[in-house]
């Protein structure tokens, strides 16, 4: 076997893997099989073509040439007029005058609706050639895109995305002017996200292969798109800008949804009147019918007070059948909502970022219990409130948490035992762990990885640390490390297959480098060099104590005793 | 210990543990779903392995036996190729001619791990290099029509990764 090239193309593909994109684009200049082989799906999905342009001047051949052959594009149609207040004629003069006006174009002539169009010469470089896009992402003004989308989109026929974001910059409100339709049609699109700035009276989408939908804000004009899609819909995510939407949305259908984000701003207030309002019963009946009509969901995640007071109550009295994965982000909450989750019965993950679970006002100081003994995954994360872990979580496989009570040992001495089946750790300290934090770590039999964010571990926490045989992976991040620390851990997990350090420092370690090279001359000249002699040498003392192990120190410094 | 016999494409014979053996993804899946009895005595043939690489792929064997299987990678770990543990390293300091004999055998034997190994490593040798140095370092021959690497280059300037 002679070269590179007699190796099979999954093996040649499965190197280049290992490569970023940067060197993607420079590999594929080498030979024309590395080109191919680069021009694939597995690579192509991860690259994105970005072409940056006021569009006021047509299409470079540069530009065009770099469209042959891409798959997925986003096109950045930048306005003006958030550089130059153009239709401001005092400013104008000022801005035109200053040094730091950037581009010499004459900015009088330049009119959106008008000639030169921008959207002519954006329009040529999408369309004046053979385009195989399969992703296409337009930010752009409504004059900038419109004719666009309207007449041309279907020319690209193997285009499965399309993200739209429409804004007008600082000019007053052209859209909401028009009073033509604007029609969106594509036979082959499955995954739409339209974003728009303002209302778009008269808009209208004509795609029968939509599944997924994602739109920002969720406004008035946007209720009959998803109507007319709900049955087919699989993935949507809204943005709720007015409350007085929530209704509409909970009376539709989503029979093929898998999974659902909602999101409402600011609604804390709204949601507690709400629950003060007296005749809820045509409301209860809505939200009921609303979560049976999805039988297929699977993933719902949740950043709305209102929308998850409401959900909650009805997700629990139909015991969702299907749903297993619950998200909750940035919300205050009563307990009793939290507990309602008990209700769905393949619940497997859950996940509660920066969030609180309010206690009941009777009993301040008692924190909710979850009996769940399905779920697998919990994650926990930057929290104003904790749960209590004992057994009705005792089928945990993943546990992700914030640690930020000095009384850590407490949890943890909970987590050891009342999560047998624990097989993932990963601890985010917001605190100091007490030495005796680990002591019954071996109780976890089943743990196979742990993970220490912000770690600040010190020697002693390893004495109370009993040894740990079963785990297979160790990732410590961001903390000051000893080498004590080092050994102790080749000490106490001796089946260490991987160990990743981020970000962490050790200090004091030029120690023992000082005492044994006590006749160097330690000129000036030479302490850069010392610097990375050291970082050297006692990275290869870290892999030294871990000899079968898979040892990566990403950004992991080693500094001299100052 | 029970061992197994494999046979290479030059005849020589090989007395292997079967644990070892089962290293490999191909012998394992004869043993386990074909049932090769290993107790008959009769070598295993692996046709497309010479004994010098095969050799070489049961000391690596050996030594990586009791590994376990590989975490179900999380996604931040998966293009490193920083994190090669040394004996490996010091294990694939061989002419490329080796390398990619061990990584065709390795490739057929379905040894997952000593694949993404080679593959790290010879993608190191790649990283931060032109393709001018690319093309000496693997003595590849520029076979693109002219200007069409020009071509290329133009529209890679527009090229970056996807968020």
């Amino acid at each position: 076997m002679e070269d590179i090239n007699c190796l099979p193309t999954e093996v040649l593909s499965h190197i280049l893997g290992f490569l970023e994109p940067e060197d993607w684009k420079l590999s594929s200049q080498v030979c024309r099989r590395w080109y191919n082989i680069l021009q694939g799906a597995r690579f192509q999905r991860q690259i994105l073509m970005r072409i940056n342009s006021t569009f006021v001047d047509p299409p470079t051949e540069q530009e065009k040439c770099a469209l042959t052959h891409c798959r997925n594009l986003l096109i950045t149609q930048w306005d003006e007029s958030y550089d130059f207040e153009w239709y401001d004629e005092e400013d104008e003069d000022e801005e035109a005058n200053s040094v730091e006006s950037f581009r010499n174009i004459d900015v009088v002539e330049f009119k959106y609706l008008y000639q030169p169009s921008p959207e002519l010469n954006a329009g040529e470089l999408l369309f004046s050639q053979e385009l195989n896009l399969e992703s296409l992402e337009l930010c752009s003004t409504f004059a900038g895109c419109r004719h666009i989308l309207e007449d041309r989109l279907q020319q690209l026929q193997n285009l499965t995305e399309l993200s739209l974001e429409i804004d007008e910059g600082r000019k007053s409100n052209p859209i909401s002017m028009d009073h033509t339709f604007w029609v969106l049609r594509h036979g082959r699109l499955r995954k739409l996200k339209l974003s728009f700035a303002q209302r778009m009276n008269n808009f209208s989408v004509v795609t029968p292969a939509l599944t997924s939908l994602e739109v920002r804000p969720f406004t008035i004009f946007s209720m009959p798109i998803i109507s007319q899609y709900a049955n087919q819909l699989q993935r949507v995510d809204l943005h709720l800008e007015y409350s007085e939407l929530v209704n509409d949305l909970l009376a539709l259908k989503f029979p093929s949804l898998t999974n659902l984000r909602l999101r409402m701003d600011d609604d804390r207030d709204l949601q507690v009147r709400y629950a003060h309002l007296q005749h809820r019963h045509a409301d209860i009946y809505l939200d009921e019918q609303f979560v049976k009509n999805m039988p297929k969901l699977k993933r719902f995640r949740c950043e709305s007070h209102l929308l998850f007071y409401r959900m909650a109550s009805a997700l629990a009295r139909f015991g969702h059948p299907q749903l297993e994965e619950v998200k909750l982000d940035s919300m205050h909450f009563d307990a009793v909502q939290l507990v309602m989750l008990q209700e769905l019965p393949r619940l497997k993950t859950f996940k509660m970022h920066r969030s609180e679970a309010l206690p009941p006002p009777e009993t301040p100081r008692i924190l909710p219990r979850l009996y769940l003994p399905h779920l697998q995954e919990l994650s926990l994360v930057y929290n104003e409130s904790h749960i209590v872990f004992d057994k009705g979580l005792a089928g945990l496989k993943t546990l992700k948490m914030t640690v930020w009570s000095s009384r850590n040992h407490k949890i943890l001495y909970k987590i050891c035992n009342n999560l047998p089946n624990l097989e993932y750790l990963r601890l985010i300290l917001n605190t100091k762990l007490v030495n005796t934090a680990f002591r019954y770590l071996n109780r976890l039999t089943k743990l196979r990885s742990i993970r220490v964010d912000n770690v600040e571990l010190t020697e002693r926490l390893w004495q109370y640390c009993p040894e740990m045989a079963g785990v297979r992976k160790l990732v410590l991040t961001n903390g000051n490390l000893t080498m004590g620390t080092v050994t102790a851990l080749a000490r106490l997990f001796p089946a260490l297959n991987v160990l990743h350090l981020e970000e962490c420092y050790f200090q004091g370690c030029d120690k023992e480098r000082y005492e044994s090279d006590e006749e160097d001359s330690g000129s000036e000249d030479e302490k850069d060099d010392d610097d990375d002699v050291i970082q050297t040498q006692y990275e290869e003392r870290v892999r030294q104590y871990f000899p079968k192990c898979r040892v990566s120190l990403y950004r992991t410094m080693f500094l001299k005793r100052r | 210990m029970s061992t197994i016999k494999l046979e290479t494409s030059d005849g020589v014979k090989f007395t292997v543990k079967t644990q070892v053996a089962k290293c490999s993804g191909t012998i394992r899946t004869m043993l386990e779903d074909i049932g090769i009895n290993p107790q008959d005595g009769e070598a295993i043939p692996l046709s497309n392995v010479h004994s010098t690489i095969l050799q070489k792929i049961l000391v690596w064997a050996e030594h990586h036996v009791d590994d376990p299987e590989p975490p179900r990678d999380d996604a931040d770990a998966a293009k490193r190729t920083d994190d090669i543990c040394s004996w490996d390293e010091d294990f694939l300091k061989v002419d490329q001619r080796t390398l990619f004999d061990v990584m065709l055998a390795a490739n057929y034997l379905d040894m997952k791990q000593l694949i993404a190994v080679c593959c790290k490593t010879v993608a190191n040798m790649i990283k931060g290099k032109t393709a001018d140095q690319i093309r000496k370092t693997f003595n590849i021959e520029n076979d693109f029509p002219p200007g069409d690497e020009d071509k290329i280059r133009l529209r890679n300037q527009f090229c970056e990764e996807r968020r």
